[in-house]
């Protein structure tokens, strides 16, 4: 008996015909989508032979998590934008080769990586963005784009990262999109991804938008305590709004006490 | 000397920018007066010394997480100046004393909000509390017994920010 699972949130834009066949032990995880027999054909039969899966290729979003993996030896047609079921014992997850795209590991869970996966972040976040537009934020509160920010991150959060600070170079985001990227940021507890978060805000503070430069220097202090007060020191430096210059000679006294 | 107190959503749009002619102020400080039904909340404070610090624990509680908060503070007068009327309605804070202290400005028109803007700017301060500042002030306001840990807003009471407060 073959098995394969597709773990919760797959999905599955290609699926054969609407009938489901009762005896394949392919089944539906939460929130996937697969009635399960191949094209056309009525199949009693539950396992399938490698040299016949090709011609059931599933299609999967880029950043899709499956719970098996392909090999290349059964299945040589298969190619990178495509994840082709492999049906084996789910109680015997051999090494095998592991196809581009794909992460090589004997663990059971695979992510479409490198070139497919910072795609679809940058896509998803083109998206926020586009919808946040309409939002109205409020600091301390978490906003709909704070929320997708922090769902795009359980796919890669050193892609996203990589994409707000590209946009923060950029300045293409409105400000108060990019204060809301900002305010989000500091609160991204996981030590490995310090140093980037803290490149985000010495970034934010040299913004010619002054809700950014704000945003950064108070997002920094919040993230970094002591250690922003060298970057908000030169900030003060630079600073020509003398509101804004107030605010962040108080932040820093107020570090420093 | 008696005050209101607004909370503000983006301090940086009542800065005098370069870009501004004398005497004129950015068109977005109106964000930050937004009217429902054409009224806009407010607290009047008989003791601001006190009682502002107070008020920034009591809306910050409510909150996410902990982040800068921004009062305008101005006197009163300024209210009858502009010709605004008010009228007393409880506030939704979790200090009940707070809440005591807030007003919603009434039948509000375009020229109203202007010229209250203009008050704001001219004769009132427009502060900053920042993350420390406001975590303090939550936890003044925690220790007197202004607020019960049990009312803080649910996601702060329930994050790694509670430890900077507490």
């Amino acid at each position: 008996m073959t098995v394969c699972a597709l773990v919760e949130g797959s999905t599955v834009p290609w699926h054969p015909d609407g009938e489901r066949d009762e005896r394949s032990s392919g089944f539906d995880v939460e929130g996937s989508t697969v009635p399960w027999r191949p094209d056309g054909e009525p199949n009693a039969v539950t396992e399938y032979p490698p040299e016949s899966v090709s011609q059931y290729n599933l299609v999967l979003d880029e950043g899709t998590e499956i719970a098996w993996r392909p090999t290349r030896r059964a299945f040589p047609k298969y190619s990178s934008r495509n994840a082709l079921v492999q049906f084996s014992n789910a109680r015997e997850l051999e090494t095998l080769d592991v196809p581009s795209g794909f992460i090589s590991a004997n663990e059971s869970v695979f992510r479409l990586t490198d070139a497919l996966v910072p795609a679809r972040v940058e896509a998803q976040l083109d998206r926020l963005c586009s919808a946040a537009h309409e939002e109205q934020f409020e600091a301390g509160m978490e906003s709909r784009f704070s929320r997708g920010l922090q769902q795009l991150c359980a796919y890669d959060p050193n892609a996203v990262l990589q994409s707000l600070r590209a946009r923060l170079v950029n300045g293409n985001s409105a400000p108060e999109i990019l204060t809301e990227m900002l305010e989000w940021a500091s609160r991204q507890e996981a030590a490995a991804l310090r140093d980037v978060i803290v490149d985000l805000f010495s970034i934010g503070l040299n913004s010619t938008s002054p809700l950014v430069r704000d945003a950064a220097a108070s997002g920094l202090a919040y993230l970094d305590g002591d250690a922003a007060i060298s970057y908000l020191k030169q900030a003060i430096e630079r600073e020509q709004v003398p509101e804004l210059l107030k605010d962040l000679e108080d932040l820093v006294h107020s570090l420093e006490t | 000397m008696r005050v209101i107190l607004r909370k503000l959503s983006q301090k940086r749009h009542w800065d005098n920018a370069p870009w501004l002619e004398r005497g004129d102020m950015q068109a977005d400080v109106t964000k930050c007066l937004a009217t429902g039904e054409n009224k806009l909340s407010v607290f009047v404070l008989d003791e601001p010394n006190e009682q502002v610090e107070r008020v920034v624990a009591a809306l910050a509680v409510m909150r996410e997480n902990l982040a800068q908060l921004d009062p305008a503070v101005a006197p009163e007068g300024i209210l009858e100046e502009c010709g605004i009327q008010w009228a007393s309605t409880q506030g939704k804070t979790p200090d009940f004393e707070v809440n005591e202290w807030h007003q919603d400005l009434i039948k509000l028109t375009i020229a109203k909000i202007t010229r209250l803007a203009v008050a704001i700017k001219l004769k009132g301060q427009i502060k900053r509390y920042n993350y420390k500042q406001v975590a303090e002030a939550i936890k003044h306001s925690l220790d007197a017994n202004y607020i019960g840990a049990e009312r803080m807003g649910r996601n702060l009471a329930h994050s790694p920010q509670k430890r900077i407060i507490i």
